[in-house]
């Protein structure tokens, strides 16, 4: 074979795309990074606010400092506390000590990067980043865990990158893996962000010890329940120092990140975990519990705040809420003719169309302005009204809901002629629950 | 940019920046990877592309950078050697096309990937990669000759 047949047979080779890159199933992934992205973000800047607010707290380290002077701004252990209060289980964390002091520090043409601390059990690691970096501008982009003792790449995922937007203050980096590692060698670049891409600068490299782990504490209370006709068991909450997953089955149906065949129902569960006196839950401040590993079809895991340091007294498990939409109220019809919006029982009225505009945003549309009549709660505070169409010829497309308005709800979605049908229909799937259910059940863990 | 145009134009995208990403890694699931972080990471910046006539090349240069930083790893682990700039037809003798095109220095396998798995033209890889024709041409051409590829390159 010559090499130009060589080629051709390279070229042959590539194939055909995978199912992961089907629009529907990417954006889907690209939604769910994006919302954990900006949550991330947006917890962060608060944070900061709040320690600037606070003044003297401030922990940001100044741009003009030295190396030695990096070296000494290593953060005492209530600073940490306080840069990790977005999480009042990394929080307990810190108070109680599980950290690991690292004080690492690599110079960066950009400045220097310290690794100060981590924390780490066999649900993640978390490691507290400071330095003085040039932050505007830059991103620091986690590349690569591997673990030393064996020489192999850790799997890990979550925010894998630092964006420069915070001028000063330590910063948290908390990939989740499947178990602790004990030596770890983290690769990360520093890349300048240059107005359309960015080029890395440099690679900053940290090898550390994690220190000693403590175990997780599993409970199985197998505890099975029905509402509204459909069937759930929630059959292992595990606490972790730095996280607690639940891990539920729903018996009739397959949940929000399994949707591939489209038969969900329940989109979503909130829980909390609570001790005498306080209560550990939302990993997020906008009230959803946020999807954790992937267990396979009809079964999730949810990610909370760690409970871990209130087992020393009674604590529960709080189920505080199960959204759930009947399959029959999936699919919303909207009629480009009447400008109206139809399910099952008639027409809607939890959204109403407000108008269909022309242009928006100084976009051509056609664009159709949704507001919504009633009060979202909980994980569904501020929905994508519909996350998907139901194309004419069958296939699903994904949307993207440009703005929610914060105060009036109102949502605008680009809607395309070729989403219509041959009336002039087009299929919305919905993305708000139905019944938003407050079962109250508790469970005692200990 | 709008969030549905930015997806609107990735769409007809995807099967070259596969394409392209499976030729640096011959693995769907790194490939899948990379094209997924491509578009997250130009999704995160869609606001920064002031000239949307450039949405595919700006997208295929993040996807580029994205392929390089992970291909400098990749590269470590299954222990590739890239030959030297100045390499010449000998260093790549009797191996295969896949292999050799995997020990090509950065600049000249971008060049290849671009012009065989991205069906670029000359012309489209140097707003890409932001070199001079000149210079993507001498690349082509070196690579070619490493590779005992024997085909004509257009200036």
């Amino acid at each position: 074979m010559n090499r130009l047949e060589e080629l051709k047979q390279m070229q042959g080779e590539i194939g055909e795309m995978p199912k992961e890159l089907q629009m529907p199933e990417l954006t889907r992934r690209m939604k769910k990074k994006v919302w954990r992205h900006r949550v991330f973000v947006s917890l962060r800047s608060l944070c900061l606010a709040l320690i600037i607010f606070v003044g003297g707290m401030t922990i940001g380290v100044n741009g003009s400092r030295t190396f030695a002077d990096s070296v000494k701004s290593i953060p005492l252990l209530n600073k940490l506390a306080a840069a990790v209060d977005f999480s009042k289980g990394y929080e307990d964390a810190v108070r109680k000590e599980y950290v690991t002091k690292i004080g690492k520090v690599v110079k960066t043409k950009a400045g220097d990067v310290m690794l100060s601390y981590v924390m780490a059990d066999d649900s993640m690691l978390v490691m507290f980043i400071d330095g003085s970096w040039e932050k505007e501008g830059y991103e620091l982009v986690l590349e690569k865990l591997v673990d030393t003792d064996t020489g192999k790449d850790i799997e890990w995922s979550g925010i894998t990158s630092l964006l420069g937007n915070d001028k000063q203050g330590l910063e948290v980096l908390d990939p989740k893996w499947n178990q602790h590692h004990q030596h770890i060698s983290a690769e990360l670049s520093l890349r300048k962000i240059d107005g359309e891409t960015s080029k890395e600068l440099d690679t900053v490299s940290f090898t550390f010890s994690t220190g000693k782990k403590l175990e997780a504490r599993t409970f199985t209370p197998k505890k099975e329940f029905t509402i509204n006709g459909l069937s759930y068991r929630i059959d292992k909450v595990t606490m972790y120092p730095l996280s607690t997953e639940v891990e539920v089955t729903y018996l009739d149906d397959v949940g929000i990140d399994s949707d591939k065949d489209r038969e969900y129902q329940t989109l979503g569960m909130d829980f909390t975990v609570k001790g005498k006196k306080e209560s550990r839950g939302h990993i997020c401040n906008n009230g959803l519990s946020v999807i954790g590993r992937d267990l396979g079809k009809g079964r999730e895991c949810y990610y909370l705040e760690s409970g871990y340091y209130m087992l020393d007294s009674d604590v529960t498990l709080s189920l505080d809420c199960v959204y759930q939409l009947p399959k029959e109220l999936q699919e919303v019809t909207y009629d480009s003719e009447t400008k109206t919006l139809t399910d099952a029982n008639g027409e809607l009225t939890d959204v109403t169309v407000k108008a269909e505009l022309g242009s928006y945003g100084g976009e051509e549309g056609p664009w159709l302005m949704l507001r919504p009549n009633i009060k979202f709660e909980g994980a569904f505070g501020m929905p994508n009204i519909f996350g998907d169409v139901n194309m004419p010829n069958g296939d699903l497309h994904s949307l993207v809901c440009d703005v929610i308005s914060s105060t009036s709800g109102d949502g605008y979605y680009k809607i395309k002629e070729s989403y219509k049908d041959a009336e002039g229909k087009i299929r919305f799937i919905r993305g708000y629950p139905e019944f938003v259910e407050k079962p109250g059940i508790k469970i005692k863990l200990k | 940019m709008k969030d549905q145009e930015f997806l609107d134009r990735v769409e007809p995208m995807r099967g070259k920046l596969y394409a392209i990403a499976y030729s640096y890694f011959g693995s769907e699931s790194m490939a899948v990877d990379a094209v997924d972080e491509a578009i997250y990471k130009g999704y995160l910046k869609k606001r920064q592309l002031k000239q949307p006539e450039f949405f595919e090349t700006w997208l295929v240069r993040i996807l580029i950078n994205v392929c390089n930083g992970k291909y400098k790893h990749y590269k470590k682990q299954v222990g590739i050697e890239e030959i030297p700039e100045e390499a010449s037809l000998s260093e790549v003798e009797g191996i295969p096309l896949k292999e050799a095109i995997r020990k090509l220095p950065e600049k000249y396998r971008e060049v290849i990937l671009l012009k065989f798995f991205g069906g670029y033209t000359l012309t489209e890889i140097c707003s890409l990669t932001g070199n001079p024709q000149g210079t993507v041409a001498t690349r082509l051409r070196k690579a070619l000759e490493i590779l005992r590829i024997e085909m004509e390159v257009e200036e």
